[in-house]
């Protein structure tokens, strides 16, 4: 038995009705529920594909949105915020500009704020501006010499280059694991900074690039919780490191953080 | 009873709540709950109250605008909070001449208010084309156009891809809705006139 084509139209539209109404914010009241649920559920037994159970579903769950934005639209209409939306267009058509602009200055409550510069920036775009080679200076070609690519260095790279040793390396690294071993003895996690920030701010930029190293090995685990800005460190399982997925943390480290850190505590 | 020590780091993180509130650190005004969090600490609500009693004698007052559609205080968690934005604003409405040295033409004024009100008459939304059909009856194509855009721009109205123009959160910050729906509703127009 050849279905009518007219059957999947019908459902056809009544997603279509459904859907401009709830995008378009109009009167849900319009939406016959009534006769379309009468409709699907006609139509329902002549289903047999997939396709056509997936539309009468579709169809049935646009209805049941509808009825949603009836509920919604009488608790709207119920409050004491409903104003009749014709009311307002008419008033605002036969209101003149004025009129307008004096209701809106008597409801308005303008955001105060200032913008200022402070002596510090200053005096930073000062020296900005000393430094500041001019314009042709700055774009001058480069005077000889074939121009290499911007590239990378790997730590084999820096081995092979002997820039350092590697057995060095993984001395420097097991001192750190130890030490984080041992402060990990007593407490169940380490805050990041209070592991990093030591008296020495190259020392300090030392330890982040080791403790790095250790997070990508999977022997420590990085946890930050972005809302708080807190980041701590826990001992990590190399076993299960390679079966988790990754993903990159960035942790910045500056001068001024460092020695805020050093005078009373913690960074902002 | 309060030590001097907690007297003077309630008064440092007040100075720093005003600083964070008041001076205009991004393009847009305001700062994120979190943001006063990290600076004041967990209890930064605290703070804000304090600091809104203090500015309550300036006539200004904090408001926070919660993300999505208008939450209000009593409704909203503290992921909610966090999340949300806080301003200073005015607490009182501005005088005419105020409102002329502000820098506001009155015509961008009143298509301010007319859009506003056509839009929260249609539980705050409604299509671009349905608002630029009413203000064109009294605007020129250009200035609606050139308007509409502004106020999208400055987040006093929001705009989806499907042209439709939602209430901004500039406008839940700054415009008390009700009260300019109600000053419409009784403003005297043209024909009542002819009628008294």
């Amino acid at each position: 038995m050849t279905k009518p084509k007219v059957t999947h139209d019908d459902l056809l539209r009544i997603i279509d009705l459904c859907r401009v109404v709830e995008t378009r914010g109009s009167d849900p009241f319009e939406v016959d529920v009534q006769r379309y649920l009468t409709t699907l559920k006609k139509h329902l037994p002549r289903w047999e594909l997939l396709d056509e159970l997936m539309l009468d579903a579709e169809a049935l769950s646009q209805i049941t949105s509808i009825i949603r934005l009836q509920k919604k639209w009488i608790a709207y209409r119920a409050s004491s915020l409903y104003v009749d939306p014709l009311v307002v267009e008419l008033k605002i058509r036969l209101s003149a500009p004025e009129a307008l602009a004096k209701a809106l200055s008597k409801s308005w409550h303008p955001i105060v704020s200032l913008e200022q510069i402070s002596p510090k920036r200053i005096s930073d775009a000062f020296d900005y501006w000393n430094n500041l080679l001019p314009l042709d200076e700055r774009f001058a070609p480069l005077s000889q010499g074939e121009l290499m690519q911007p590239g990378s260095f790997d730590f084999e790279d820096l081995v092979r280059l002997k820039a350092v040793s590697a057995e060095e390396f993984k001395d420097v690294l097991n001192s750190i694991m130890l030490e984080l071993k041992e402060r990990l003895g007593s407490e169940e996690r380490v805050e990041y900074e209070d592991f990093i920030y030591v008296e020495d701010f190259q020392e300090t930029v030392l330890r982040a690039y080791l403790t790095s190293f250790l997070v990508s090995e999977g022997a420590v685990i990085l946890h930050v919780n972005p809302l708080e800005e807190e980041a701590y460190l826990t001992l990590g399982h190399l076993e299960e490191s390679s079966r988790t997925p990754s993903s990159s943390k960035v942790i910045t480290i500056d001068h001024e953080s460092w020695k805020m850190y050093m005078a009373g505590g913690k960074t902002e | 009873m309060v030590r001097l020590s907690d007297e003077a780091e309630v008064q440092r993180k007040l100075k720093k709540a005003s600083q964070l509130l008041l001076l205009q650190r991004h393009r847009s005004p305001g700062v994120k709950g979190w943001e006063l969090k990290r600076a004041l600490g967990k209890e930064y609500l605290k703070i804000i109250d304090v600091l809104r009693s203090e500015l309550d004698r300036l006539g200004l007052e904090v408001k926070i605008v919660y993300d999505g559609s208008g939450k209000k205080a009593q409704e909203a968690s503290s992921e909610d909070t966090d999340r949300a934005r806080f301003f200073v604003v005015m607490k009182g409405p501005l005088s005419q001449s105020e409102m002329v040295s502000s820098g506001w033409r009155i015509d961008d004024v009143a298509v301010l208010a007319a859009t506003i009100a056509y839009i929260n008459s249609r539980q705050g939304k409604a299509p671009r084309k349905q608002v630029e059909d009413l203000l064109r009856e009294k605007f020129p194509r250009w200035k609606v156009d050139m308007n509409l855009d502004r106020f999208v721009r400055r987040g006093y109205l929001l705009e989806s891809e499907d042209d439709m123009l939602y209430i901004g959160w500039r406008t839940r910050a700054e415009i008390d809705q009700k009260t300019l729906t109600n000053l419409i509703l009784a403003t005297p127009t043209g024909q009542d006139s002819q009628v008294k």
